[in-house]
């Protein structure tokens, strides 16, 4: 049994009159699969990742914890993440989105692994780093 | 109208294990936010039926941090009984570029526990 380190910090002196300094760590047990890999994402196309369609399995993993992190720096290129295929049509589209990360941007996150998560770019081929690390 | 916010946040998330492989987790992505729009702290009361933590009709794309501070399973859905987006367990927390095109809601496992909320809207696309 492994475990995972995850600390949050967000910090601002001026983004209200209230300074904003807070930081979260947890540390998270792994039991199962940890995978961290680059993927180019193409514009205007859902089915961009050719293992499946798809940017993650829902089949392939149980609850996991994931890190999105759009590598790119040019502020055109935005990826937007999303879930797959929730009007019963068996396609890998992405037909929910619900995180749009634009240059730089990053999300990490329990994902409970019920629906693949697919991505899009909304120009660009930007790459999107991801990590995957599959809690027990 | 002019912005009635303008400020930035400095987010850094790391990563760190010495043991989920052979090779030293060491990963650290840091970023910069600039934020022009609403800035809301809430804690919300959920129970089993899905409670709106956001509306596409009161935000842009916007930051959000979600943690769990009780002890019941939360769960960030599309809608009630709907898609899943995250599962929340006691104590973990989510951190997120939410892209404002669908609502966010959340619901519980079972009780009524508490979800603190951050929202950072951003009032930009990047």
């Amino acid at each position: 049994m492994a475990t995972l380190t995850a600390k949050l910090t967000l910090s601002s002196t001026d983004l209200t009159s209230d300074t904003l300094s807070m930081a979260l760590t947890n540390i998270l047990t792994v039991a199962g699969d940890t995978r961290i890999f680059r993927r180019t994402v193409l514009s205007a196309e859902d089915e961009l990742f050719t293992d499946g369609g798809i940017v993650i399995a829902a089949a392939n993993y149980g609850k996991s914890y994931v890190l999105f992190h759009n590598t790119s720096s040019a502020s055109a290129e935005i990826i937007t993440l999303g879930l797959a295929d929730n009007d019963g049509s068996g396609d890998a589209a992405l037909e929910t989105t619900n995180i749009a990360l634009g240059a730089g941007e990053f999300a990490f996150y329990p994902w409970d692994s019920s629906t693949d998560i697919v991505a899009d770019a909304a120009s660009g081929s930007p790459v999107l780093e991801v990590g995957v690390f599959e809690a027990a | 109208m002019a912005n009635i916010n303008s400020g930035t946040i400095k987010s850094i998330l790391s990563l760190t294990s010495r043991n989920v492989t052979n090779d030293i987790l060491n990963l650290r992505v840091d970023d910069t936010l600039v934020v022009l729009e609403d800035v809301v702290q809430k804690r919300v009361v959920l129970s089993t039926v899905a409670s709106l933590i956001a509306s596409t009709t009161d935000f842009s794309k916007a930051y959000i941090f979600a943690n769990n501070v009780s002890k019941v399973n939360i769960t960030l859905v599309r809608s009630n009984n709907g898609d899943e987006y995250m599962h929340l367990a006691p104590g973990q927390w989510a951190w997120f570029p939410w892209s404002c095109s669908v609502d966010l809601m959340a619901e519980s496992a079972s009780g009524t526990p508490t979800l603190e909320v951050m929202i950072f809207e951003l009032g930009h696309n990047n």
